[in-house]
């Protein structure tokens, strides 16, 4: 069992944050397999790592002499709007259509 | 005709005018007839644009002169999560079952200007997520040694349209082992490259800091010859390098050493008792054949590898959960068709009827380690082991290691159905490959014997990171000292 | 406006504008604490991360690609021009540029939100620290400025919205303020000295109305002399420098009448309604977000070293403050005239232009008098901008050369001014100074003329004045005046004046 309580509520939680609907059948088989994946990963937590304080893994990236490759700022030809419109599911001219948006 | 083909005997006839794009391409179409749908290897085959390409290849060979493109006249299958411009890309997903993507990507872009031609799309696990191509929304590939075995995934329409021998080569893409792994299932060579040596631009993503897209070939030359191309850096991937690449398949050609007076070092942790007695017996055989080619063996540890699986798991999941969220039926792709649905309904009913089962767990996942207050313990912590799992590789590299000798798969290729019910079981078959994603080396497999059933088996090797001159050397000092090369499956 | 009604929590302050007896009450009882965050977008040519341009204005989804409308396996790749652009700003307000900062995801749905995350920078933004000062004098302390990309445009129908995403991708820099500031005039006074800043820099066009520049304001209220900070609210959708002072007022007001009636703040974001003038919790049950950040994978570090740094100094323009003080000493400027001049780089720029047109024939202060009081009245009631105003540089320089050399007197100058200012500038003040011959009369003679009738039509107030009522000098450089219909030269008027006076008392 994961030490973390995956109960219902936490899948459903989850669920609303990455936009997925479940079924009560699809919850409960959710629960039991993220809390089987869940405890496997938990194994992480007994890696005692001495990497030091100062070692990020996201500044660890590259190299400390090149930075994130850049380019100019000139103006490259857009995708004609046909282009970038032709497979909107919904549209109205050239805007992409969805349900009111309610603020 | 084609069963005989490699990227370079096309080559040499394309040159010596006795082959043309087109001959090539309907060679291998109707081959691809008879045989893809008892495979189910290719998605939306479509006749007319591959022979469009095939023309295409032509002219550029009538412009720029045979010679001078190196892979002239080759036709390549291409795994549909790679943008192909005008072409339909699925991901094998129904929720871009009919998104054609509006650009190429710039390995298609190497290879067209290389002489080459798109021959078609390939059927693959839903979004890179699986090890058995049995995720697919649209069906499962099979193996084209025995049908009712899995061909490895997600790359499994590379490596059995490959096996299949309907076409030369195939792209692929690996993230956790998905070149590498069907690549050894089917019985054909899988290399990945070191991450950032192949632009990742129009690859759709799954895992970021993991993915590469990478060759499947019959043998390790071809391997090469198209490794030549596909590498370098791109101004459109951030993440690519810049650094010394190419010129693989010449260092091949020139290479009288092989494996002669190189230290191969076997990591005990892929050796232990976890191993499928029949690969065990395989990759003993292997191992005695790089003896006599001339290597020295020499024993390894890689004392944080047994954590690779669960940190891969974290990272790539997590990366995946972000990567996934574009998909909305908004502004291209599967929308519900559903009525009068709120903007929430909208979203949510469209990933759900639009996702299959292990591409939503695997975005669960990816969202709940990356949510308040797990970050740290989780997704942090995975990228700190994930550094100690480099530092072990270098460790053992450096400790006077050309290469690292693995099983690629710990069991033999399995039955369709077979692992489906256990998440983790599926998981685990990757535990030989995922650490080389994990610390970014090139790895290959290679095919090294088969089970008593017949079935491939195929043996992993890793270099250094940017050495896949030695990866590519050494697998083919290995190949031609044996002939499981050779072999083809009887389809 | 009801005071609340003692027990009845259900009363509140419920019109603005409020009552400035009660608004000072509760600033005796409560001390307002304010943090600004300013969205500025950059103006590049292209987005952050692709090749699209940013013109404003470009019929939806124009200008959008692969990358921006977030296709399957597109990355994005950095704009140099926007490290530039940032750096510079950083430099201006004396930042500490970070050498190493990381590009973020932060994750949401929305519509206008084409990948489903912003690529942002979170805790490890590119420069921290820094500061701004106000023209009260003090110093508001910046915490943190980081590179993000803006989200598209959403445009409500009656059953469905609209999704633009001409404006996705377009970069932009956070900029958020320690809650430093205590009223709403240093806030919006902070806000004033941003824009022109970042448009003195080039580098922004701060355009409130375009959302080129957009405000938001977190306030709390606590006691004053309590320590602990209060609880929060944001506001949103700040559009005028006005309704940000109103706005914040408001809240004010209304975060006190809470903590009077005993009850809590709660934490909300809220919008302003400028019609109402109140400020309202944002309808959407506010839960609050997992952005679930991560370092973007598709980026690597962003290293700015020492080199790229001394690079962008020495690009950077004249900044407002050192303009002021080269006003204040070149220009013998006051220190107040010099802030309100260069609070607007245009109008700074506009105030030169004049001092050039009129080349020393009247000192840079009376300049400058003219364009802060009477030019800037106009330009103000009229809704001019400093760039392509109808009366230009060259027309005020034109007039006020007039007066220095002494062909029209100032007041005449003033009201041919609102002349201009109301029917246009016609053939130029020159030509119109002909036209309705307006030329000041300097003879001496005729002037000795004029005053002279004037003194003897006048001989009551004459021995008045020489019985000692100096004051009637004034009523006769008035009626002086009144018979020249203004069109003597004033200082003449004076001295001749005077003399005809000493003149008579001798007698």
């Amino acid at each position: 069992m994961s030490r973390i309580q995956v109960d219902r509520e936490l899948v459903r939680k989850v669920a609303d944050l990455a936009q997925l609907s479940l079924s009560d059948s699809e919850i409960g088989l959710y629960q039991e397999r993220l809390s089987k994946v869940l405890s496997y990963v938990e194994q992480l937590d007994s890696v005692h790592e001495s990497l030091g304080q100062d070692w990020r893994p996201d500044t660890a990236r590259g190299t400390l002499e090149s930075s994130t490759p850049e380019r100019p700022d000139v103006v490259v030809v857009s995708l004609p709007v046909e282009e970038a419109m032709r497979q909107a599911p919904a549209r109205i001219g050239t805007a992409f259509q969805v349900p009111r948006i309610i603020e | 005709m084609t069963v005989n083909l490699t990227v370079k005997s096309i080559v040499q006839q394309i040159r010596a005018g006795s082959l043309t794009p087109t001959a090539v391409a309907e060679a291998y179409l109707q081959r691809t007839k008879t045989i893809a749908q008892k495979l189910n290897t290719h998605l939306h085959l479509d006749e007319a644009a591959a022979l469009t390409e095939a023309k295409g290849s032509a002219q550029r060979i009538k412009e720029i002169g045979a010679d001078r493109l190196p892979l002239a006249g080759v036709p390549i299958l291409i795994k549909d999560n790679i943008c192909v411009r005008g072409s339909k890309t699925t991901c094998g997903s129904k929720i871009l079952e009919n998104y054609v993507a509006t650009y190429d990507a710039t390995v298609i872009k190497r290879l067209r200007d290389a002489g080459a031609f798109v021959l078609g799309k390939l059927n693959m696990d839903e979004f890179a997520m699986g090890s058995s191509n049995e995720n697919s929304a649209f069906g499962p590939v099979r193996n084209p040694w025995n049908l009712d075995y899995v061909p490895g995934g997600s790359s499994g329409g590379s490596a059995a349209a490959v096996a299949a021998r309907l076409a030369p080569v195939a792209l692929g893409s690996d993230t956790g082992g998905s070149i590498r792994q069907p690549a050894s299932f089917c019985g054909i060579v899988g290399l990945k490259p070191t991450y950032g040596t192949v632009s990742r631009f129009g690859l759709v993503a799954f895992g970021s800091s993991l993915d590469q897209i990478g060759p499947l070939t019959c043998n390790v030359e071809d391997a090469a010859m198209v490794m030549d191309v596909l590498t370098g850096q791109d101004a459109n991937d951030s993440t690519s390098v810049q650094h010394p690449h190419g010129g693989f398949a010449k260092a091949l050609a020139n290479d009288s050493e092989g494996l002669k007076g190189k230290t191969v070092g076997i990591p005990e942790e892929f050796f232990d008792s976890g191993l499928d007695p029949e690969v065990g017996a395989c990759l003993e055989r292997a191992i005695a054949d790089v003896q006599k080619a001339g290597a020295k063996i020499k024993r390894v540890r890689l004392p944080n590898i047994s954590y690779s699986v669960a940190a891969y798991y974290v990272i790539a999941t997590a990366e995946a959960s972000a990567n996934l969220a574009r998909f909305d039926g908004i502004r291209y792709g599967y929308r519900t068709k559903e009525n009068g649905v709120s903007l929430k309904e909208l979203y949510r009913k469209t990933r759900s009827e639009g996702f299959g089962q292990e591409v939503k767990q695997r975005i669960m996942l990816g969202t709940f380690v990356l949510s308040s207050g797990y970050y740290d313990a989780f997704y942090a912590k995975a990228n700190k082991v994930r550094e100690l799992i480099s530092r072990d590789f270098a460790a053992a590299f450096d400790s006077g290691v050309d290469l690292l000798l693995t099983p690629t798969s710990p069991t033999p290729p399995f039955k369709l159905g077979e692992k489906l019910s256990d998440p983790l079981a599926m998981y685990l078959s990757d535990i030989c490959t995922i650490g080389v994603n994990l610390a970014g080396l090139p790895g290959i497999s290679v095919p090294c014997g088969r089970t008593k059933s017949g079935l491939p088996v195929g043996m992993q090797l890793i270099a250094p990171k940017f050495n896949e001159q030695t990866l590519l050397t050494g697998a083919h000092a290995y190949e031609r000292a044996t002939e499981w090369h050779k072999d083809q499956p009887a389809i | 406006m009801n005071a609340p009604q003692n027990g009845t929590k259900t009363s509140r302050p419920s019109e603005a504008p409020v009552n400035k007896s009660q608004e000072s009450t509760v600033l005796d009882r409560y001390e307002p604490v304010i943090g600004l965050e300013v969205h500025c977008q950059l103006k590049t040519k292209t987005k952050l991360f692709c090749g699209c341009s940013t013109s404003f204005g470009a019929m939806p989804n124009h200008n959008t690609c692969p990358i921006c409308l977030g296709h399957p396996g597109v990355l994005p790749v950095l704009n140099r021009e926007v490290v530039n652009f940032a750096i510079r700003f950083a430099l201006a307000v004396e930042a500490n540029i970070h050498e190493t900062s990381v590009f973020a995801r932060k994750q949401y749905f929305y519509p206008d939100l084409p990948k489903g995350y912003q690529i942002t920078q979170f805790d490890l933004p590119y420069c921290t620290g820094g500061k701004m000062m106000l023209a009260s004098g003090k110093a508001v302390r910046l915490m943190r400025a980081h590179i993000e990309e803006d989200a598209g445009k959403n445009v409500h129908g009656d059953e469905s919205s609209y999704v633009d995403l001409n404006r996705a991708g377009v970069p932009l820099i956070e900029i958020v303020s320690e809650a430093d500031i205590r009223n709403p005039e240093d806030a919006a006074d902070y806000l004033k000295r941003l824009r022109s800043l970042v448009r003195s820099l080039d580098i922004c066009d701060g355009n409130l109305e375009e959302g080129s520049f957009r405000c938001d304001a977190n306030i709390s209220i606590r006691p004053r002399g309590q320590e602990k900070f209060g609880t929060r609210c944001e506001i949103k959708n700040l559009n005028s420098f006005r309704n940000i002072e109103r706005a914040i007022k408001y809240e004010i007001l209304r975060q006190a009448d809470l903590l009077d009636h005993g009850e809590k703040v709660l934490q909300q974001t809220m919008l302003f309604d400028a019609a109402s003038g109140k400020t309202q919790a944002m309808r959407s049950k506010e839960e609050s977000h997992d952005y679930r950040y991560f370092p973007e994978p598709d980026l690597l570090p962003l290293r700015i070293n020492a080199v790229r740094v001394e690079e962008q100094r020495k690009v950077l323009p004249e900044l407002p403050e050192a303009m002021a003080s080269r006003f204040q000493e070149q220009h013998g400027l006051s220190p107040y005239d010099a802030a309100v001049l260069t609070s607007d780089k245009d109008l700074a720029n506009f105030y030169e232009a004049v001092v050039k047109r009129v080349a020393g024939a009247v000192t840079e202060k009376i300049v400058a008098n003219w364009v802060t009081s009477e030019y800037l009245r106009e330009a103000n009631n009229r809704s001019w901008d400093f760039i392509n105003p109808p009366i230009t540089s060259n027309h005020l320089g034109e007039l006020i050369e007039l007066i220095g050399k002494g062909v029209i007197s100032g007041r005449i100058a003033k009201t041919l001014f609102e002349e201009m200012a109301e029917k246009g500038p016609g053939n130029g003040p020159k030509a119109l100074v002909q036209e309705q011959g307006l030329v000041q009369v300097s003879d001496t003679s005729e002037i000795r003329n004029v005053i002279n009738k004037v003194l003897d039509d006048n001989p009551g107030q004459l021995t008045e004045y020489l019985g000692g009522r100096d004051k009637l000098f004034g009523f006769f450089v008035g009626q002086t005046m009144k018979v020249s219909g203004g069109k003597m030269n004033p200082q003449l008027v004076n001295d001749v004046l005077k003399e005809l006076l000493d003149a008579r008392r001798k007698v």
